[in-house]
């Protein structure tokens, strides 16, 4: 198992993308260095700009969000939200994905295939009002901006993060920043990897059994690679990408429908059979971001496995009430299965141990607006609005 | 008999107006269950088919019962206030009670609806967040019990829950503090029988609300955040 994982990790990089020499990565020892877009190199002072950014409430026009706000560190970069919500207080359709190792990820989003760059994803809750408004600076943009000209430390922070600029702080110069510091949000120092590094002892029998069971129920034909996101090629190589699968969660009429608001790649491409279909996500620090699946509708791991276990979902009430394991876009492969109660077990100590619980208290990471013993709601830069 | 009467007459507003769809999905945990006056599990079947004409013969009818239990409630208000404490001097009361108000206002409201969910696992499928401007009507299949995810994105805040009369729901979270009495009908609009509690939110998270079977269905709710 170690062997296989360890050399498909090697192909999680986006080709076009070369890796940044110029910049001293922290990283695992097992992980490849991120592909970073030639435009914007990495530096120490854009990571030092962007995590300050990362989690400033300035960012909102409201002062109520901030990136991090809903990309927590102890909730593995999550929200612990079913549905991201808004600062006008309005649900999202899909649930947050982690930021953690996105550096690795590709595409990014949980239905667009085209988004690859984490500059561009971000201007999307920054600015954007499509599916909802996230932080609500589109149409507010030189207010947010005259914020940080005057406030706190970003004077500095923008002249020493782009020391070529006239006037660095642009909504573009703030999202190279905070793109810069997600790419060195890397966690993998989890059991599992500890294992992979030669430690016999890291994981639990129990877990290691868990592995084995992953693996022979084929859950990484899709969870595939060092990111257990990538889905496996017929030659036994990772995808250079993540997949789409409709993995069985609705069929609200009997025709493989999902809830209108949300239907996945279809909504896309246009093409019916992808419908329900989302993207991959990484199985990394999974025990930390529940609820689970891309609407959030699955509040814990043991439901993902019931689910899978039946062949799809079965949604008795509600507004979406079906079967989804007659959904006739479902992945083919999902077929169910029988799961006892001691697999069951096992698969859980594995999805923990997939976990690098210690790494979501890095210090690298914090928000660095808190001091060490402030409550997670005082930790709030001084904003004046 | 009194709440009996005036979750009719609630019953008769509802339905003046058609409920907005809406899709809508929330997490989980156990304790505080906290309950609501549930004297008229028989007017839950009146709920549907109220039509306008009849409503106004309702009203009046109504109208009169409700006057003469009125001071019969009041001492239950009283007592309810007495026993509530911290809340006593915290919430703005009476006149100055603008959430009230303005819950009051929202009874008669075009509605958003939210088909409640009777499994509870599936609870982050019926969404509901708090919001100065909207009534939610939820609904469910069967007479059983049902659940819904009460999204807060918030920390450290109170937010007031204002449900139609007899129904009676729990808070499957122990995180969700409990500050005022139990039952409290709210003071602004008692004709409606809208009653009022005051939740307190230490963190954001979405909380998973059990409605118990024999409350109306549908029903009307309107959460405010304060502050």
């Amino acid at each position: 198992m170690r062997r296989v994982v360890a050399a498909l990790a090697l192909s999680a990089c986006r080709p076009a993308d070369p890796p940044d020499p110029g910049y001293v990565w922290d990283l695992p020892a097992h992980f490849p260095v991120p592909a970073v877009p030639a435009s914007n190199p990495m530096t120490t002072e854009k990571v030092t700009l962007g995590r300050f950014l990362f989690y400033d409430f300035k960012l909102s026009i409201d002062g109520r969000r901030s990136c991090g706000i809903c990309h927590e560190p102890a909730k593995g970069f999550t929200d612990g939200f079913a549905v991201a919500v808004g600062v006008e207080n309005v649900a999202h359709d899909r649930n947050t994905p982690s930021t953690t190792n996105v550096a690795y990820r590709s595409p990014l989003t949980w239905r667009d295939p085209d988004l690859w760059s984490l500059e561009e994803q971000l201007l999307v809750p920054l600015l954007g009002d499509d599916p909802i408004v996230e932080m609500g600076v589109g149409g507010h943009e030189d207010e947010v901006l005259a914020r940080l000209r005057s406030q706190g430390p970003y004077p500095d922070l923008f002249a020493d993060a782009f020391p070529d600029d006239d006037d660095p702080v642009t909504i573009e110069r703030i999202a190279m920043a905070i793109a810069a510091f997600e790419r060195t949000v890397n966690t993998g120092a989890s059991p599992f990897d500890q294992h992979l590094l030669g430690d016999d002892g890291a994981m639990s029998d129990g877990a290691k059994r868990g592995a084995e069971r992953f693996e022979a129920l084929g859950c990484g034909q899709c969870h595939g690679g060092l990111f257990f996101d990538r889905p496996i090629e017929g030659d036994g190589t990772v995808a250079g990408a993540s997949g789409y699968f409709n993995t069985g969660l609705y069929d609200v009429d009997g025709m493989g429908g999902y809830p209108p608001n949300d239907q996945g790649l279809v909504e896309v491409t246009g093409d019916p059979a992808d419908t329900g279909r989302f993207r991959t996500p990484s199985l990394r620090n999974v025990a930390a971001t529940t609820p689970y699946m891309h609407d959030g509708t699955t509040p814990t791991l043991s439901d993902v496995l019931t689910d899978y276990a039946r062949g799809g979902r079965l949604v008795a009430s509600g507004a979406y009430p079906g079967d989804g394991a007659g959904n006739p876009y479902k992945d083919p492969r999902i077929t169910g299965f029988v799961l006892s109660d001691a697999d069951r077990a096992d698969l859980l100590l594995f999805f923990d141990a997939l976990t690098d619980w210690a790494s979501l208290e890095d210090p690298r990471f914090e928000d660095p607006w808190c001091a060490d013993d402030d409550p997670r709601h005082d930790c709030v830069p001084p904003i004046d609005l | 008999m009194r709440l009996v009467v005036l979750a009719a007459f609630t019953v008769a507003c509802a339905t003046k107006t058609e409920p907005v769809e809406t899709g809508a999905p929330g997490p989980t945990e156990t304790g505080d269950p906290q309950t609501i006056e549930t004297e008229e599990t028989e007017e839950t079947e009146h709920t549907e088919p109220v039509e306008t004409e009849e409503t106004e013969e309702t009203e009046e009818t109504e109208e009169t019962e409700e006057t003469e239990h009125t001071e019969e409630t009041e001492p239950v208000e009283t007592e309810e206030t007495e026993h509530t404490g911290e809340t006593d001097t915290e919430a703005p009361l009476g006149a100055d009670d603008t959430y009230a108000a303005s819950a009051c206002a929202l009874v008669e409201a075009k509605p958003v609806a939210v088909t409640a969910v009777t499994v509870e696992r599936d609870a982050a499928m019926a969404l509901v967040l708090p919001s100065p401007d909207t009534v939610y009507e939820l609904s469910w299949e069967g007479d059983g019990d049902a659940y819904f995810t009460l999204m807060i994105p918030d920390w450290e805040v109170t937010e007031r829950i204002f449900a139609q009369s007899g129904v009676t729901y729990e808070f499957l979270s122990a995180s969700a503090e409990l500050k005022s009495a139990e039952g409290t009908l709210n003071g602004h609009c008692p004709e409606s029988g809208m009653t009022d509690q005051e939740y307190l939110f230490h963190a954001w998270n979405g909380f998973t609300i059990k409605v118990h079977a024999g409350s109306p269905n549908p029903f009307r709710l309107v959460v405010h955040q304060e502050g």
